[in-house]
């Protein structure tokens, strides 16, 4: 030492050093203004609405052939209703919105196309092919006077809530140049005036340049406020969807953090209990030496002490796998017979050793469910029957269909018993009875906290009759298969 | 000589024990506190078995010298050793092949039954 520092700091002599800075958790928006402008919704959304679009496609196509085949009537069938057939324009309109189906419904299928056109190329390409389509159909049912102008909001309503800000202005914008374009070329005599009215505006040689001009601004002009309104309401719900995903996302890693972090604490504390274990067990099996009586007995003691510290730590790592599962198993169905005699066969042991006998009639019958936590529900009634029987006694397990449709499950032994004013207590976390921990004092008051969070997860009703004394009958009834 | 049985585990009561076991037993047993160690020696001269502590050091690298031992050496048997007992189970719930789980504390009576039975069911 020298002046009160280790040796070579005081002399000036290099030592290893590192520097830990660990930065605060960002408390930045997950979605910063600019880039809500570029959301747009999951490509598993667009693809759907892809196929959704060439259903309606289907629609549209059909009726316009159906206004062809109007054109076979007798002339003037609709005149009635103020409508005029002419041209093949709708059959020509129809067979190149099929096609355009067919195309984009073998493009949604194929998957090198789909390797090369992302679900949002393959959406540009419906909505061009659909904006033409309503030109033409704007064309010859009348640009001025009619309704069909209005057809382009469709598609601008539909890019709000599907695509960005900027991709929605775009299709507002084609569809006020595409329109436009129609009135110019249709009034400045490059292409004839069409209508499918009777009395459509394109019978009317005296229409003004200014009534042309404000009936292109007012539609134009309610295409664009359309498109303000719609994508700014748009745009608040996809910055709400992304940070719902990006919480989802955190949820699920912290899931995983959290279960490791259980496993290693669960480690942490059984270790030291198993080496405790261990070095009794050697004890006790003669590897150090004979042993006294006396001495035998408190290692037994001892030994049983930690083996219930050790369940305890263990159950506390079921509960907490319950909360929060560290991977998605999902359900499927379970023979519960089968898993009821499993579950028989590995307490069959420690029955026997206190001389209790298990009887069984077990049926078959089916659940639905993940096996872990159907395992851990049947192992802690079964061996909450075994553990709180007077040695000698009997534990009963049936299972059968129960009476509505569910299988039921139940497990009586004749033991200690509970008090009735207990009874509502029984499932809470670390809750004994008095009677318990007289009978078991290494017991946790977790397993039936177990039973209670498997219960919940999967619709199982639990009925209890007890008597203290007299013993204890917990029946499960599953709920059917298909619920 | 009686069969080699190689033991990787952190824990030195742990060790003492399976040792102090096995040795009655006529095994010749080699500890290691590390994955390394035991990896060093295993290229050195092949045990008959292999006790792997699944937690030894750190959560991952039990699993993971597992895997390297299952797929560098095939014909060697291992039994994992475990604090968790079933718990560790989803750790292994994607294997195809038939996984060798003792749970601690080390009880003689279990030990030498599973350790007997993983060797006769490698011949």
């Amino acid at each position: 030492m020298e002046n009160g520092f280790p040796k070579g700091i005081a002399s000036g002599a290099s030592m290893a050093r590192k520097v830990f800075i660990w930065n605060r958790p960002s408390t930045e928006p997950v979605v910063g203004a600019r880039d809500a402008d570029a959301l747009h919704l999951s490509a598993d959304v667009l693809a759907r609405n892809a196929d959704w679009s060439i259903q309606v496609r289907w629609i549209a196509g059909g009726l316009l052939l159906l206004y062809y085949f109007n054109s076979f009537l007798p002339p003037g069938a609709f005149r009635f209703v103020g409508i005029v057939s002419e041209g093949q324009w709708s059959l020509h309109l129809a067979l190149f919105l099929l096609g355009c189906n067919l195309t984009f419904y073998a493009g949604s299928r194929s998957r090198l196309i789909r390797k090369w056109v992302r679900p949002i190329g393959h959406a540009w390409f419906q909505i061009l092919a659909d904006l033409l389509a309503i030109t033409v159909v704007v064309h010859y049912c009348g640009s001025i006077g009619t309704p069909a102008p209005f057809l382009y909001i469709l598609h601008i309503a539909l890019a709000c809530i599907f695509f960005s800000v900027q991709i929605s202005l775009l299709v507002a914008v084609l569809s006020a140049l595409l329109y436009g374009g129609c009135v110019v070329l249709e009034y400045s005599g490059l292409m004839a005036v069409h209508s499918v009215f009777v009395n459509g505006l394109h019978a009317d040689p005296g229409l003004s340049l200014s009534f042309l001009a404000w009936n292109v601004v007012s539609v134009t002009g309610l295409f664009f406020l359309l498109w303000y309104m719609l994508s700014h309401l748009s745009k608040i719900i996809r910055v709400r969807e992304a940070q719902l995903v990006t919480t989802m996302e955190e949820m699920r890693r912290l899931q995983v953090e959290k279960d490791r972090y259980a496993v290693q604490m669960t480690h942490q504390l059984k270790s030291p209990l198993d080496a405790i274990r261990s070095n009794i067990a050697l004890v006790l099996n003669g590897y150090c030496g004979a042993v006294g009586q006396e001495v035998a007995d408190m290692l037994a003691r001892m030994d049983r002490r930690a083996h219930g510290l050790a369940v305890a730590v263990i159950d506390v790592l079921k509960l907490s796998r319950l909360n929060a599962p560290m991977n998605d198993a999902r359900p499927e169905k379970l023979p519960l017979g089968a898993l009821i005699e499993e579950c028989i066969e590995r307490y069959k042991t420690p029955a026997e050793q206190r001389g209790i006998r298990i009887e069984r009639e077990i049926s078959g019958a089916a659940i639905v469910g993940v096996k872990e936590h159907i395992d851990m529900l049947l192992d802690n009634l079964i061996s909450n029957a075994i553990t709180y029987s007077q040695s000698g006694g009997v534990v009963r397990v049936r299972c059968g269909q129960g009476p509505g449709g569910g299988a039921e499950c139940t497990v009586a032994d004749s033991g200690i018993g509970i008090p009735s004013e207990k009874l509502p207590f029984i499932f809470d976390e670390y809750f004994r009875t008095k009677e318990a921990i007289a009978h078991n004092a290494s017991s946790t008051g977790i397993g039936l906290a177990i039973v209670k969070k498997v219960a919940q997860t999967y619709g199982i009703a639990l009925t209890i009759d007890s008597e203290r004394n007299q013993g204890t009958s917990i029946t499960a009834q599953f709920p059917p298969p298909g619920q | 000589m009686g069969q080699m049985i190689l033991h990787v585990d952190d824990d030195p009561d742990i060790r003492h024990a399976v040792a102090t076991i096995l040795a009655g037993e006529g095994y010749e047993v080699m500890s290691f506190t590390t994955v390394k160690d035991a990896l060093r020696a295993v290229a050195n001269r092949r045990p008959d078995l292999i006790l792997l502590d699944v937690m030894v050091e750190e959560q991952d690298s039990g699993l993971a010298a597992y895997d390297i031992l299952a797929e560098k050496y095939p014909t060697i048997p291992s039994v994992i050793l475990t604090s968790l007992g079933e718990m560790i189970m989803p750790y292994f719930v994607d294997r195809k092949e038939m996984v060798w789980i003792l749970e601690k504390p080390i009880v003689a009576e279990r030990l030498v039954h599973t350790v007997r039975s993983r060797l006769s069911s490698m011949q």
